[in-house]
């Protein structure tokens, strides 16, 4: 078996930054606490020798206080065959703490120190490594500087060179603050820097309040903006001049039986619609978003938000700090229930996740509404998202108040604002995309096709007049609006998408958007809800949402066709 | 002798001191109330009318019995777990009213309770009310009148909302309450303010916990054996510097030293004291002898921004004040 060696630190301090750099793999990277919730494992080969590497989840102490971890000190009881302890320059006296109960376990141990950017003064590695008896080295893992000097190191652990430290330093928080007043060169501080400046600035109540109003409205305006510019001016001509046209004429004039041929390119044209639908409609926003999230996580600023409005979402018994699993909904519910993880208070999580769940629309829905509504009119849009965010919170106010739960009061390190770094957001949004197509474009691709088959083998259609009375009677919609919300089963968008074939009144779009936003999650988010959860809560959720959805919508029909 | 008790009868004495002074500093203020009579009327009108309801509930069962279920339950449970007290406690509840719902509870909870009333009809009324429920409850009532001497008795008192002037009353029963006992008294929050005095918990200078409640309500916890950062502080003096004693005093109850950490002017800096164990807590640097700073306090009731050694936490008010600070 490979030798295994283990990553630790406390959060945001970049273990993952460093894991990616070792092992050219790509684990999600932030700057804020949490970003790493459950370990990784990659493989990486220095010199001939090959390694398993294991990035946990950052660990203020050994002693857990959230599931997130909990898993990183069961990864250390594990006893691996070395660990890299990654240390905070900027907070080295914690981290230094850590250090000191990692030490204890008798490990073959490294420290480095990252992030030695951030600080003016410099840190005496020297002395460090001579009390404490191990290697210690210095990182920037952002720019990669220093990774070479971590390799040889490791490959020092694999070859037995280093072994575990020999002096015994008991772990006291006395000690840790002797050592780096020891190893640390206190410098009288300098000027604020204009980026501290402003790092305070935006925490402030003043200007912060109505500075996050305004960036949460440029993020807003950017993404429709950006992903609606994208799909107008560049998708959709590029497909309707260049690929489409071909692919018609081509399996009109070598494909001999008229039905395969609309199965290819007819009404749901599986050839047609698996291009167009993730392609020319989601493809942009998730462009769009991804590009606005980054920038939001490596900013530092999602922190910053949490708490500025944490006294708001107080009144509703939530904390600022959901603020983050909410935002990241908006992407994908998966990563954000798994970022419930560093919630203190099972309850909560369970409630935050389950909110997300039924009425955050990730990126591919929110694309897929834009595509139905915009063109409608950009309020229908606004009205649908607004009208989500109200049920968001409600049903959190409602569920907290059924499972009495109390308030975890707000405990949020606020990391440094940085510039974030335009290689690293590239980075970033290739791998999310990468994901996109692996994941989201493959599901949907399968999908539609099977969907084209059936509808034109008539089963859409038997399906939708067996559940016309619900679809038609209930909540007004047009029969083969049955068919989205079979589709919708799989994947949250294509319970809108389909609809966009379809000639809908103002109402109509409304009552369909809302149905299928409240509508099931996708597969796969159950089956996170389940392994993260139980499976009887991923089984409420779906049976939930799907009543909920139908309740909600025939109703807002049934008050809607009053009026119009 | 143990070498501790000196110190202990030191800082009993000071206390005890410190609620003189209080109490008659709260009898010159009672007077003052007396001669605002235009505002009281309105305030008396609405408290013979809320004890009216008491009084119609009391004979009326099935209002009674909604009116119990809506405001006290929940209530008295959400004291009994702020206060956490051992199952064979023996509770007094002062002013208990006509319709004695806070001690029929907190007997159904199988505590011993004892009420006093100023007031022999609500006592009469109490006892009926106690008879219908036809539950073996360990309730005794007792019409006092003037004073009441025997709170030593006790492991905890209650002091309800309608009880006047509470800051009096609160203040009279720590002075005569066991060390270890404690008390939970109401307050009014938000529309009830205007019609009940609202007791600053921090007058008392101990450590105290507030819970929240719906309709208008808030309980305190005072736990007479935690005593406040001041009196810590002046323990500690008396003890260094004896004959600074008395000048301290004064500077220390004017509490411009040492303060929680919700405290704070903006930009203040100060030294932690004391804070919560807490792993996450203690390594962002929330540890006795920290400097730490307060950036800025978030609207809404939100966190307190604190900096220490150039780390930034955001703190919830729930945290913040049990941290104690003193001026650096």
């Amino acid at each position: 078996m490979n030798e295994e060696i283990l990553l630790i630190g406390p959060p945001n301090v970049g273990k993952s930054v460093i894991f990616n750099r070792l092992t050219g793999l790509d684990v999600g990277m932030a700057n804020y606490p949490g970003t790493t919730v459950d370990f990784k494992k990659g493989e990486v080969e220095i010199d001939g020798n090959g390694f398993s590497l294991v990035d946990a989840p950052g660990t203020y102490t050994l002693e857990a206080t959230d599931e997130a971890e909990e898993v990183a000190v069961e990864m250390l009881s594990e006893n691996p065959d070395g660990v890299v302890c990654v240390l905070d320059a900027k907070n080295l006296e914690s981290s230094i703490y850590l250090l000191l109960q990692v030490l204890e376990r008798d490990l073959p141990t490294i420290g480095v120190i990252n992030k030695a950017d951030l600080i003016e003064e410099r840190v005496k590695v020297d002395r460090m490594s001579q009390i404490l008896d191990i290697p210690i080295i210095e990182t920037v893992a952002v720019k990669g500087k220093g990774i070479n000097d971590l390799e040889n190191k490791i490959a020092g652990i694999l070859e037995e060179e280093i072994t575990s430290s020999k002096k015994s330093v008991e772990a006291t928080w006395e000690k840790a603050e002797e050592i780096k007043n020891y190893v640390k060169i206190e410098k009288e501080k300098k000027e604020k820097s204009r980026r501290e400046e402003w790092g305070d600035k935006l925490t402030d109540p003043f200007p912060g309040l109505p500075l996050a109003l305004l960036i949460l409205g440029v993020t807003f305006g950017l993404v429709i903006g950006l992903g609606m510019f994208l799909r107008n001016y560049f998708f959709l001509p590029l497909f309707d001049t260049f690929v489409f046209p071909p692919i018609t004429a081509f399996v009109e004039s070598y494909v001999p039986y008229e039905m395969v041929q609309n199965i290819l390119v007819g009404e749901y044209g599986f050839l047609i619609k698996s291009i167009e639908w993730p392609i020319g409609l989601v493809l942009p926003y998730i462009i769009s978003f991804y590009l606005a999230l980054s920038i939001l996580e490596d900013s530092g600023y999602m922190p910053r938000l949490a708490v500025l409005l944490d006294g708001i979402f107080k009144k509703m018994n939530l904390s600022g700090s959901h603020l983050i699993p909410f935002l990241l909904g908006y992407g994908c519910a998966i990563p954000s229930i798994m970022s419930t993880r560093t919630m203190r208070d099972r309850k909560k999580r369970m409630i935050v996740s389950t909110s997300v769940c039924l009425a955050i629309p990730c990126v591919a829905q929110s694309g897929a509404f834009i595509a139905l509504l915009a063109e409608h009119s950009i309020l229908l849009v606004l009205s649908v998202l607004l009208f989500s965010l109200i049920a968001a919170f409600t049903f959190g106010l409602i569920m907290s108040k059924f499972l009495n739960t109390k308030r975890n009061p707000m405990i949020q390190e606020i990391p440094e604002l940085l510039v974030p770094d335009t290689k690293m957001l590239g980075k970033k949004l290739w791998i999310r995309l990468k994901h996109f197509f692996q994941k989201g474009v493959v599901a949907m691709v399968v999908i539609i096709g099977v969907a084209s088959v059936l509808y034109e083998t008539g089963v859409l259609l038997y399906v939708g007049t067996a559940l016309e009375p619900i679809v038609s009677g209930w909540m007004g919609l047009p029969q083969e609006a049955a068919s989205p919300l079979i589709l919708g089963i799989f994947r949250r968008e294509l319970a809108v998408l389909p609809l966009l074939e379809m000639e809908l009144t103002t109402l109509q779009l409304f009552v369909a958007s809302v149905v299928a936003l409240f509508y099931v999650p996708c597969i796969a988010v159950l089956g996170v809800l389940a392994n993260e959860f139980s499976f009887k809560l991923s089984l409420g959720v779906l049976l939930f949402t799907s009543l909920f959805s139908f309740l909600i919508g025939g109703v807002i029909f049934q008050l809607g066709s009053l009026f119009f | 002798m143990v070498p501790n008790s000196g110190a202990k009868n030191e800082f009993k004495n000071s206390y005890e001191d410190m609620i003189e002074r209080e109490l008659s500093s709260v009898d010159m203020l009672s007077n003052e109330q007396k001669l605002l009579p235009k505002s009281d009327l309105l305030k008396s009108e609405i408290q013979s009318t809320l004890k009216f309801f008491e009084k119609v509930g009391c004979n009326f069962p099935i209002f009674g019995n909604n009116y119990e279920r809506y405001f006290y339950r929940n209530l008295v449970e959400n004291e009994l777990a702020l206060a956490d007290l051992s199952d064979d406690s023996k509770i007094l509840v002062v002013g208990s009213g006509p319709l004695p719902m806070t001690s029929i509870y907190l007997a159904k909870n199988g505590f011993d309770v004892f009420c006093i009333d100023k007031d022999g009809e609500a006592i009469k009324s109490a006892r009926k009310k106690v008879r219908q429920l036809e539950a073996d409850l360990n309730i005794k009532f007792k019409k006092i009148d003037g004073k009441f001497k025997d709170y030593s008795d006790f492991d905890a008192v209650w002091v309800p909302l309608h009880v006047t002037p509470r800051k009096e009353v609160v203040l009279k029963i720590l002075k005569d309450l066991d060390d270890r006992s404690k008390i939970i008294f109401r307050n009014p929050r938000g529309y009830l303010e205007r019609i009940y005095p609202k007791v600053d918990p921090s007058v008392f200078d101990l450590m105290f916990k507030v819970k929240k409640h719906p309709f208008g309500k808030e309980s305190v916890l005072l736990e007479k054996s935690k005593g406040g950062i001041n009196s810590m502080k002046k323990l500690t003096k008396n003890r260094d510097k004896n004959i600074e004693g008395d000048l301290s005093h004064e500077k220390d109850t004017q509490g411009c030293k040492n303060k929680t950490l919700c405290e704070l002017q903006q930009g203040e800096r100060a030294i932690i004291l004391d804070c919560p164990e807490d792993p996450q807590l203690n390594a962002l640097g929330l540890r006795p002898g920290k400097p730490i700073k307060t950036e800025s306090k978030q609207p809404f009731d939100g966190p307190f921004l604190t900096s220490i050694e150039g780390r930034k936490i955001a703190l919830d008010p729930d945290i913040a004040k049990k941290v104690a600070c003193r001026k650096a």
